[in-house]
């Protein structure tokens, strides 16, 4: 849908803001989620609106430029696109838990694991990532609390740093100590480079389909618009 | 593919997804800067060229495909791509690369080399991208002068410094794994 947005028109970006209202309706999810995209969004207008409404002519200097009225549209729809595709990415997140999102990019390459072996191989790197998220945090939780036997966290910048470099190098160790000991078991129970397969659950239910369908009808609309 | 190396390739993306999620989660007080540059250049030194370009791709692709994992808003998804410092994301992938590849196992003299490699082809990604989307996509008028002012100027030294921890914390890594094997 991304993409698609990319190619649209303003009758298109119309559409798609009001399926993304309907959508933050249905999905029930708070306001406060969308609250970080305001100043990151205001500094984007300030910058998308500067490069394109500010023009000069050739053989000028930047000062002796002036505001260009199609440079400032160019600005604002392209501030529109960004700011569709940032609600969509936010509410994305917000409804969908970062496993199941694993899985979700798994199943996509699943296909290609049939064709070429590498695919499979990436579609366990994927897997493991995330796996190994909360593994990291645990370490670096347990690291913590023994840093914290030595006394209060430093107030100085040099020593803060000098304080966090000291607790990457054993996280780092144990990390990749477990990612051995992981490897370890994966060889020992069979697997060898090509052989993964992700775990696809081949449960839908009617809402999915229903997803699909509104999904297929948004994006067809955005190619007869744009 | 090797396994170990895949797993320990999953390590480095694992934990450049969560530093990605501590800089808009923890606060400023607790950690002064983004760590991210130093595990891109880090991960060169301790995986090797293939592995450490693998991982940042799959930092990267996870990202792309919404997981929060971005330093900045909206954190992930598609949106990115139209980030003028998009690139830099890229560069992150082919940074690894060249630092794996420059990199001799050990040699204090090569991790440097590899490191100040890597900056220079982060940057020439970051900012080839940036000057791609305000020439090309944005038409406005802009120099190479200008992009270099706003994409390199203000963050090259503390990338420097970030270089430099990365030698430090890489060599460390490399040397403690060597001597436990």
């Amino acid at each position: 849908m991304s993409l698609l947005m990319t190619m649209t028109e303003w009758q298109g970006l119309t559409l798609t803001s009001f399926v993304l209202l309907g959508l933050i309706i249905l999905g029930r999810t708070p306001l406060r989620l969308y609250r970080s995209m305001v100043m990151i969004l205001v500094w984007m207008g300030l910058f998308y609106g500067l490069s394109a409404g500010w023009v000069w002519s050739e053989g000028n200097t930047v000062w002796q430029g002036h505001w260009s009225i199609s440079g400032l549209i160019q600005a604002a729809e392209l501030l529109w696109r960004v700011v569709l595709i940032f609600g969509m990415t936010r509410l994305y997140s917000a409804v969908t838990r970062p496993l199941e999102q694993g899985l979700g990019i798994a199943y996509f390459f699943n296909p290609l694991a049939r064709i070429i072996p590498k695919a499979s191989d990436f579609a366990l790197l994927l897997t493991l990532t995330l796996r190994f998220i909360p593994l990291i945090v645990e370490e670096a939780l347990i690291l913590w609390k023994v840093r914290l036997l030595k006394g209060e966290w430093p107030s100085s910048w040099l020593k803060r740093v000098s304080e966090g470099m000291q607790l990457i190098v054993p996280l780092l160790l144990l990390s990749l100590k477990r990612a051995e000991e992981l490897a370890e078991n994966l060889t020992a129970r069979g697997y060898w480079s090509g052989k993964y397969r992700p775990l696809i659950l081949q449960d839908r239910s009617i809402e999915d389909y229903v997803g699909v369908l509104v999904i297929v009808i948004w994006g067809v609309s955005l190619l007869v618009l744009g | 593919m090797n396994t170990r190396k895949l797993a320990m390739t999953s390590v480095m993306a694992a934990l450049m997804c969560l530093t990605g999620m501590m800089v808009h989660w923890v606060s400023p007080a607790l950690v002064p800067f983004s760590v991210l540059p130093v595990l891109v250049l880090m991960s060169g030194l301790i995986l090797g060229a293939e592995y450490a370009a693998m991982a940042m791709l799959v930092y990267v692709i996870l990202g792309l495909f919404g997981l929060p994992v971005f330093s900045a808003a909206p954190f992930g998804g598609f949106g990115y791509i139209l980030k003028p410092t998009f690139g830099f994301l890229l560069g992150n992938v082919a940074a690894a690369y060249v630092v794996g590849r420059v990199y001799r196992k050990g040699s204090i003299l090569w991790a440097i080399m590899g490191v100040l490699a890597g900056l220079v082809t982060l940057y020439l990604f970051g900012l080839s991208y940036l000057y791609f989307i305000l020439h090309w996509i944005l038409h406005s008028q802009t120099s190479l002068a200008g992009v270099v002012m706003m994409g390199f100027v203000p963050f090259i030294l503390g990338d420097l410094i970030k270089a430099g921890i990365a030698v430090w914390v890489g060599q460390e890594v490399v040397r403690r794994r060597s001597q436990a094997a």
